[in-house]
C-alpha cells in the first residue's frame, strides 16, 4: 500500500486512526503498539502477502538477537554479545541480498566468468532496504548500551513494521524511539502539527512529484532527433526536483504521521538544494541514511580521527554502500562514488574557499554536482546517459531548441516556479511570519491551507484512473 | 476556545477522510459511466486465494477508485486546476483557443509502413477502377492540422502534409480532391465540432463543393445547399471524452434535400425514406444522427434521373457529405469497409459504378489496419 492511493487515505487511515484512538494507552501503550503492529502487518501484506513471511521473520529474529545480545552485555560478557550482533548483520544483509542484489551479482558473475547463470527473478519486498538497517541498528544500539532491549514483542514489532516509515524512511534507529514506544504523548499540538505535515507531504508528493516525474518521463522518451539541448536540461531538471519532492513529500507524510500517533522522529531532509557545498548537502539530504551510515559504518571504521589516508578510505567504503544502496545497478555506485570525489576535494581544502565565495557562487558550485549527480542516477540504462550528455553539451542532432521544447516550458512555466520556491525555506518563512501575527488567524490559515492542498491532492489522485473508454472507428 | 483553534487542521483532515469514507461506503455502486463510455468495477470477489495472490487486492483498489464518490466532478476539478496551472493538454488533447479540444497527433501515432501499405492498395484500387469510372480521392485534413490556428502557442501536431506528398507521388493527379486548402482557408469559419474530431456538416460541404470543382461541375449550384436546420446544440463528442471538459458545447446542423429519397440499410435490413435517425440526439453519440452511424453498405436512391451510380468507399467523415451528393446521381452506395467482408473490386463487380469516391480523414485512413487487406 502507498500513501498517495485512495485505499489509504479512505479506507486504511481513517480506520486505523479511529482504532487508535479508541485503544486505551494503559499498560505502558501495549495496546496501541499493537494496533500499529497489527495495521502494519495489512499494510505491508496488502501488496505482496507473502512477503509478511519475511517480515514476521525478521521481526522474530532481530527481536531474539538483540534480546541475547542484550543479556550478554548486561553481563559484560562483550564477546558473546558480539556473537548476536554479527549473526544479526549477517541475516539482514543476506536478506538484502537475496532479495535486492541477487540479480545483480550474477550479472557480474556471468560477465566475469563468460557463464550464464540466470537468477530467478524475485520481487523485491517493499521497504526492504528500509527495514533491515532498522533492525541492524537495534542490535548495534542495544550491545552498545545506547539503548535497552526491548522484552516486549509487541512494542518490537511495533518499531519494526510501523507502516509510516516502513516504505520509504526515514529510517528510525532503535535509540531514537526505544523510550516513546511506552512512554509519549499524544497532544492537541502534535495532532494538528501532525495533520499539516502530513498533506503537505501528501501534495508535495501528488501535486509536485508526480507533475514533474510526468515531463521528465516525456522527456526521457524522445529519441535522438527530439532531443534538443534545452529540452534535455529541462528533462534533468524535472528529475532534480521530482525526486526532491517525492522522497522529502513520503518523509513528511510519515513524520507527520508519526506524530498524530504521538512519536517525534528525525528530519530527513533539511532543504538540500539549498547547500552551499556537496559536504552540506549530504548532512541536509537523506539525513536519517546518512547518520546511519556515519554512526554504524563511518565510525566505527576510525571516522576521520586517524590519518588521512584512512579517512578517505571510510569515505570511500561509505559512498560506495550508500550508492549501492540506492539500488542494484552499476549507475548507482557511480554516483555515490562521483559523490565521494567531491567529499574528498572539499576535505582537501575546496571547503575552505568555498566558504570564502560570495554565497550565490557557492550555491551554484553545490547545485551543478548535485543536478549532474541526477543525471547519472536517473537510468539503470547507459544508452539514456549517451543521449542527454551529447544534447546537454550542444552537440544534439534536434539542435539547442525547437518549437515543442518551447512549448513544454511554456506550459509548464508556473509549475517550474513552483518547484523552484518549494525546495527553499521561502515558504517556511513567509508562514512562520503570517503566523506569528496572531494565533488564531494562523490555526484558521493553516486549516484552510490544509484544506485545499487535500482537496486538490485527490483530484489529482482520482483523476490518475480516469480512464475513458473510446471508439475510433467512427 | 483556544485550544479547539489549535486542533482545528487535525479536525479538518479527520472529518474529511471520515467523511469521504462514509460516503463512499454508503453510496450506491454504479455499473456503467457515461462519461468515460466503460463498466465499472464492482465488488470484487472474495476468496482466501484471491486475497493470498493479490488478485483481490488489485480489483478492490480499482473498484474504489471507479466507485468513489463524485468521481467526475474530482476529475473535472483536477483538469481545472492543471489548466490553471498552466497545462495546454491533457490525455492527448490540446485546449485550443475559442473552446476547441483538438486532438493531438505525434510521429509515434502514425506507422509509416501501415500508411505506405493503405496507399499501395489504394492505387491499386485507383488503378482498377478507373478502367470503367471516373474515380476522385478526398483525404479530409484533421480537425488539429486544419485549425492550426487554434493551436496553443508552440503546440504541434502530425505534420499531414508527409502524408499528402506520399498521395500525390502514388495517384494521378486528376484523382485527387484538393481539400486542405480550401478547409485551410476557411478555418475561421464552423467547419470542424469543438469537441469532437469530426467536420460539422458545413465542413462537409466545403468538401462537397470541393468534389463538384475536381469533376469540373459548377459550384455555383451547391450554393442552394448551404441551408442547414439545426437539431441539436448540446452535443459534446469524443475528444471531450477524453478530458471530460468544455468551455462551449456543439450544434449539429443537417442539410434535408427536396426529394424524398430512399436509403436501403445494410442489403435490406431496413428502408427508410430519411437519412436522419433523430433518436440519436437524445443519446450521447449525437454524430450518429447520420444514418445512425456507420452502416456497412446503403443504398441511396431517389435523387436524380442521369443513370449516374457513384460508389463511395467511406469512413465516418463522409455521413454528412451523403445528403449533398444524393442529389446529384441516381444511386449512391456508400460503402464502410471497416464493417463489410468483401473485397473493394467485388464492390465494382457488383455494382458498376459511374463514378466512384474514396473519402477518408487522412489520419483514420493511416491507421486503417485493414484496408489494405480488403482490395
Amino acid at each position: 500500500m502507498v500513501f498517495s492511493s485512495l485505499l489509504f487515505l479512505f479506507r486504511f487511515l481513517p480506520c486505523v486512526i479511529i482504532i487508535y484512538f479508541l485503544t486505551p494507552g494503559y499498560m505502558k501503550n501495549t495496546w496501541k503498539n499493537l494496533v500499529l503492529f497489527l495495521s502494519s502487518l495489512i499494510f505491508y501484506a496488502w501488496g505482496e502477502p507473502v512477503y509478511i513471511v519475511l517480515m514476521l521473520f525478521s521481526t522474530v529474529v532481530d527481536y531474539i538477537n538483540g534480546g541475547l545480545a542484550g543479556y550478554f552485555v548486561n553481563r559484560d560478557n562483550k564477546k558473546a554479545a558480539k556473537i548476536f550482533v554479527f549473526l544479526s548483520v549477517i541475516i539482514n544483509l543476506s536478506l538484502l541480498g537475496v532479495f535486492k542484489y541477487t540479480g545483480f551479482i550474477t550479472g557480474i558473475w556471468n560477465d566475469i566468468t563468460g557463464m550464464d547463470i540466470k537468477a530467478k527473478e524475485l520481487a523485491l519486498p517493499i521497504g526492504i532496504s528500509f527495514y533491515t538497517f532498522q533492525t541492524m541498528s537495534y542490535t548495534i544500539d542495544v550491545y552498545r548500551k545506547d539503548a535497552k532491549p526491548e522484552r516486549n514483542i509487541i512494542n518490537f514489532g511495533a518499531y519494526v513494521t510501523m507502516f509510516p516509515q516502513l516504505i520509504a524512511g526515514p529510517v528510525v534507529r532503535f535509540k531514537d524511539i526505544s523510550v516513546m514506544l511506552k512512554e509519549r504523548n499524544i497532544t492537541i499540538e502534535n495532532l494538528s502539527y501532525g495533520a499539516i505535515r502530513f498533506v503537505t507531504g501528501l501534495g508535495k508528493k501528488v501535486i509536485l512529484a508526480n507533475q514533474a516525474g510526468e515531463i521528465f518521463k516525456t522527456i526521457t522518451a524522445y529519441s535522438n532527433e527530439n532531443l534538443t539541448t534545452v529540452s534535455a536540461w529541462f528533462g534533468i531538471l524535472m528529475f532534480t526536483m521530482q525526486i526532491y519532492f517525492d522522497f522529502s513529500g513520503y518523509s513528511d507524510m510519515a513524520i507527520g504521521l508519526m506524530s498524530v500517533f504521538g512519536f517525534k522522529i528525525p528530519e530527513n531532509f533539511n532543504y538540500p538544494y539549498m547547500s552551499r557545498s556537496i559536504t552540506e548537502f549530504w548532512r541536509r539530504w537523506h539525513i536519517s541514511l546518512g547518520t546511519w551510515f556515519k554512526e554504524y559504518v563511518y565510525i566505527p571504521l576510525g571516522g576521520s580521527r586517524k590519518n588521512k589516508l584512512n579517512t578517505f578510505s571510510n569515505i570511500f567504503i561509505v559512498w560506495f554502500l550508500t550508492g549501492l544502496w540506492h539500488g542494484a545497478s552499476w549507475n548507482f555506485i557511480a554516483w555515490g562514488m562521483y559523490f565521494c570525489f567531491f567529499l574528498i576535494i572539499e576535505k582537501l581544502g575546496v571547503l575552505k574557499i568555498l566558504n570564502k565565495l560570495p554565497l550565490f557562487l557557492s550555491h551554484i558550485y553545490a547545485l551543478v554536482i548535485i543536478y549532474a549527480g541526477w543525471l547519472l542516477f536517473a537510468w539503470e540504462d547507459i544508452t539514456h546517459h549517451r543521449i542527454f550528455i551529447k544534447a546537454m553539451a550542444g552537440i544534439a542532432d534536434a539542435g539547442f531548441i525547437n518549437t515543442n521544447t518551447m512549448y513544454i516550458i511554456a506550459s509548464n512555466a508556473l509549475l517550474l516556479l513552483l518547484l523552484i520556491i518549494g525546495c527553499t525555506n521561502i515558504p517556511l518563512k513567509a508562514g512562520t511570519w503570517i503566523c506569528n501575527k496572531n494565533e488564531i488567524f494562523s490555526n484558521i490559515l493553516k486549516t484552510i491551507f490544509l484544506i485545499v492542498v487535500f482537496i486538490v491532492s485527490v483530484a489529482y489522485l482520482v483523476n490518475g484512473t480516469y480512464n475513458p473508454f473510446l471508439y475510433f472507428r467512427f | 476556545m483556544k485550544r479547539f483553534f489549535k486542533l482545528m487542521p487535525a479536525l479538518a483532515l479527520l472529518i474529511m477522510l471520515m467523511a469521504i469514507m462514509f460516503t463512499s461506503i454508503i453510496k450506491e455502486d454504479n455499473t456503467y459511466s457515461s462519461a468515460e463510455n466503460r463498466m465499472l468495477q464492482t465488488f470484487p470477489k472474495l476468496s482466501a486465494k484471491r486475497v493470498l495472490n493479490g488478485k483481490f487486492q488489485k480489483k478492490y483498489e480499482t473498484y474504489l477508485s471507479d466507485q468513489f464518490p463524485q468521481r467526475d466532478l474530482w476529475v473535472k476539478f483536477q483538469t481545472k486546476t492543471e489548466r490553471t496551472l498552466g497545462k495546454k493538454e491533457s490525455n492527448g488533447v490540446y485546449f485550443g483557443k475559442d473552446g476547441y479540444l483538438l486532438e493531438k497527433y505525434t510521429k509515434e501515432d502514425i506507422n509509416p509502413e501501415l500508411t505506405n501499405k493503405n496507399i499501395r492498395a489504394l492505387k491499386k484500387f485507383v488503378q482498377q477502377a478507373s478502367k470503367s469510372a471516373n474515380v476522385k480521392v478526398m483525404m479530409v485534413p484533421s480537425k488539429t492540422y486544419t485549425l492550426d490556428r487554434y493551436l496553443p502557442a508552440f503546440a504541434e501536431t502530425y505534420d499531414e502534409n508527409i502524408f499528402y506528398n506520399k498521395l500525390e507521388k502514388n495517384l494521378p493527379e486528376n484523382v485527387i480532391v484538393p481539400v486542405y486548402d480550401l478547409l485551410h482557408k476557411h478555418n475561421k469559419d464552423y467547419i470542424f465540432y469543438r469537441t469532437d474530431h469530426h467536420w460539422t456538416t458545413l465542413g462537409a460541404w466545403y468538401g462537397y463543393t470541393a468534389y463538384l470543382d475536381s469533376c469540373g461541375n459548377n459550384i455555383q449550384d451547391a450554393g442552394h445547399k448551404k441551408k442547414f436546420e439545426k437539431v441539436s446544440s448540446n452535443f459534446l463528442g469524443t475528444t471531450h471524452s477524453k478530458v471530460n471538459m468544455y468551455s462551449q458545447k456543439d450544434e449539429i446542423n443537417i442539410y434535408k434535400p427536396a426529394n424524398e429519397m430512399t436509403v436501403v440499410y445494410n442489403l435490406g435490413e431496413k428502408t427508410e425514406n430519411t437519412f436522419y435517425q433523430t433518436e440519436f440526439l437524445k443519446k450521447k453519440d449525437k454524430y450518429s444522427v447520420f444514418f445512425g452511424g456507420n452502416q456497412a453498405v446503403l443504398e441511396i436512391s431517389g435523387g436524380a434521373k442521369n443513370k449516374k451510380t457513384l460508389l463511395m468507399i467511406k469512413d465516418s467523415f463522409a455521413n454528412c457529405m451523403i445528403p449533398f451528393l444524393a442529389e446529384d446521381y441516381e444511386k449512391i452506395i456508400v460503402a464502410d469497409m471497416r464493417h463489410l467482408n468483401i473485397g473493394m473490386s467485388m464492390l465494382l463487380n457488383k455494382y458498376k459504378p459511374t463514378d466512384v469516391l474514396v473519402l477518408y480523414n487522412t489520419i483514420q485512413f493511416m491507421q486503417d489496419k485493414e484496408f489494405s487487406i480488403k482490395k
